[in-house]
């Protein structure tokens, strides 16, 4: 699957030696992660080790610190095996590189893409190569190739788990900020493992980002029903066939469990994407053009266009961005407590991709995901079904809600083959700093579901 | 060869070299075909009835 970029093995073995002979000698375990084996997007740094990002300027430079995420996994007692694949500078959501090559998509190597740009923690997820893995996440990273390659993962809003130390193809970008989070094809590995990082209290001492917020167990309540609102677009596209299906899926279960479930307006998205998009290339992706130039490695042809295109932005214009989104995150808030008769939303599903996994180089822009970050909302994704192109026929549209609306669905009705056995999944967001219950209630589907 | 193609080089052999002694068996590896077999899933597909299976767009 090519999703490996800097290899542990050894090292690995070694240090869950030390841990077994730990054991033996004290009858503890050095943590709640002693001996777990974790991967790590290849932007995390661990000492000793680069982190390339797909760029050939980086390579055969290690890394002079450890982020602080290692050092939290590693006082765990949790064992790090591998670095993985990104695209190039994390710039786009596709896992391809001038340094690695492609990362492909375990469910089929053929045609359908991993995703990104944790596409190295979405295919070894989907292989089981490690219990869980970590990646980022700031316009859907972690859930557009967990969501393509069948696992699950969460995206935590900004605080929970530590970011410092870590690379980016776009340093400074805080208008949207990074955030980590967790990958894996088990659900109870995701949820064990962000209840071991919030309950380590990484705010004392690991990163001083981290906000001082227990872990807060959340409980269903048996006879309360959950208020679900459901979408099936995101203001620039509409999902295709198999989305709608597994869609459904979820809205009956949960209709029949007796919650209150209803569609949703894509109000908002299109504001939102208006003004988030152009903040994350403010400063004309000068980073990233002079890592490219001092390789002089070739520009990947999915970045020509916004390479090309990038010019530092005036900060005036810049804060004008940020007033504008400020206003949007009061006004969603407001919609995500009235805009339902049944009250405040306990979620939103709503799935990460129009496409049940995108074809190779046909990865249309994500609101779908973005969204989100631009609202730092709790958001996980969970498998619900695999494309089955003999039920889920490609639909004649009357109208579309755009030109890449229109690209979508020509793309599925005339590719229609290819996405045979792409993953169906969804999103669970709920608002913000609802990590817990966001995990809660994606259990619960899940349990909907076997 | 230009000396990013080298780096390239490089970088990929070391990779390479350290995987090689964990790689498994060719025989073990499932076939494209294998891996892309959704038979387990249909059991999801027959949640569904027909009248909304024909369905293909939300209310």
């Amino acid at each position: 699957m090519n999703c490996i970029t800097e290899v542990r093995f050894e090292e690995a073995i070694e240090e869950a030696k030390k841990q077994d002979e730990y054991f033996k000698r004290n009858h503890e375990l050095i943590g709640p992660l002693h001996d777990v084996a974790i991967s790590l997007k290849d932007n995390i740094d661990i000492k000793g080790f680069d982190s390339t990002m797909g760029l050939i300027a980086l390579a055969c430079k290690p890394r002079k610190e450890n982020a602080a995420i290692v050092n939290l996994i590693q006082k765990l007692g949790g064992i790090i095996i591998c670095k993985t694949n990104t695209p190039t500078g994390l710039l786009f959501t596709e896992t391809t590189n001038m340094l690695w090559g492609r990362t492909l998509n375990p469910y089929s190597r053929k045609y359908l893409n991993v995703g990104g740009s944790s596409g190295g923690e979405g295919a070894i997820a989907a292989l089981k190569g490690s219990c869980f893995g970590i990646g980022s996440d700031i316009g859907g990273s972690v859930r557009h190739p967990a969501a393509l390659n069948n696992v699950y993962s969460i995206k935590p809003s900004v605080g929970r788990i530590p970011t410092y130390g870590t690379q980016s193809g776009q340093p400074g970008q805080e208008s949207i900020k990074t955030v980590y989070g967790i990958l894996s094809h088990y659900l109870d590995n995701m949820t064990y493992s962000f209840k071991a990082f919030i309950e380590a209290e990484p705010y004392k001492d690991i990163d001083a980002g981290c906000i001082p917020l227990s872990y807060r167990k959340y409980t269903l309540e048996k006879h309360q029903p959950l208020n679900i609102a459901f979408l099936d677009r995101d203001g620039l596209t509409s999902v295709t066939p198999p989305l709608i299906r597994g869609l459904n899926i979820i809205k009956r279960k949960l209709k029949a469990a007796g919650h209150n479930v209803f569609d949703w307006n894509d109000a908002y998205f299109k504001s939102m994407t208006d003004c988030m998009y152009p903040m994350y290339g403010a400063n004309g992706l000068t980073t990233l053009k002079e890592l490219l130039k001092q390789s002089g490695e070739p520009i990947d042809s999915r970045m020509q266009k916004s390479i090309a295109g990038a010019k530092v932005m005036p900060v005036s214009r810049l804060w004008n961005y940020q007033i504008q989104r400020t206003k949007i995150v009061q006004q969603y808030l407001n919609y995500w407590n009235t805009g339902s008769s049944n009250g405040r939303l306990d979620a939103i599903i709503i799935p990460t991709s129009a496409f049940p996994a995108c074809l190779l180089n046909k990865v249309p822009p994500q609101p779908y995901t973005s969204m989100w970050n631009a609202l730092d909302y709790s958001a996980s994704t969970l498998p619900v079904t695999r494309c089955n192109v003999k039920i889920d026929r490609p639909v004649k549209k009357d109208s579309y809600l755009s030109d890449v609306d229109q690209d979508v669905h020509d793309t599925y009705r005339e590719n229609l083959i290819n996405f045979e056995g792409g993953p169906v999944s969804v999103q669970v967001v709920c608002n913000r700093l609802e990590e817990e219950k966001c995990l809660a209630i994606t259990k619960y589907i899940s349990s909907l579901l076997d | 060869m230009p000396e990013w193609e080298d780096k390239k080089a490089l970088k990929l052999h070391q990779r390479n070299t350290l995987l090689e002694a964990f790689e498994a068996p060719v025989d073990s590896i499932p076939s494209v075909d294998q891996q892309n077999d959704i038979s387990d899933y249909l059991d999801h597909c027959e949640l569904l009835s027909s009248e909304e299976k024909k369905s293909r767009t939300l209310p």
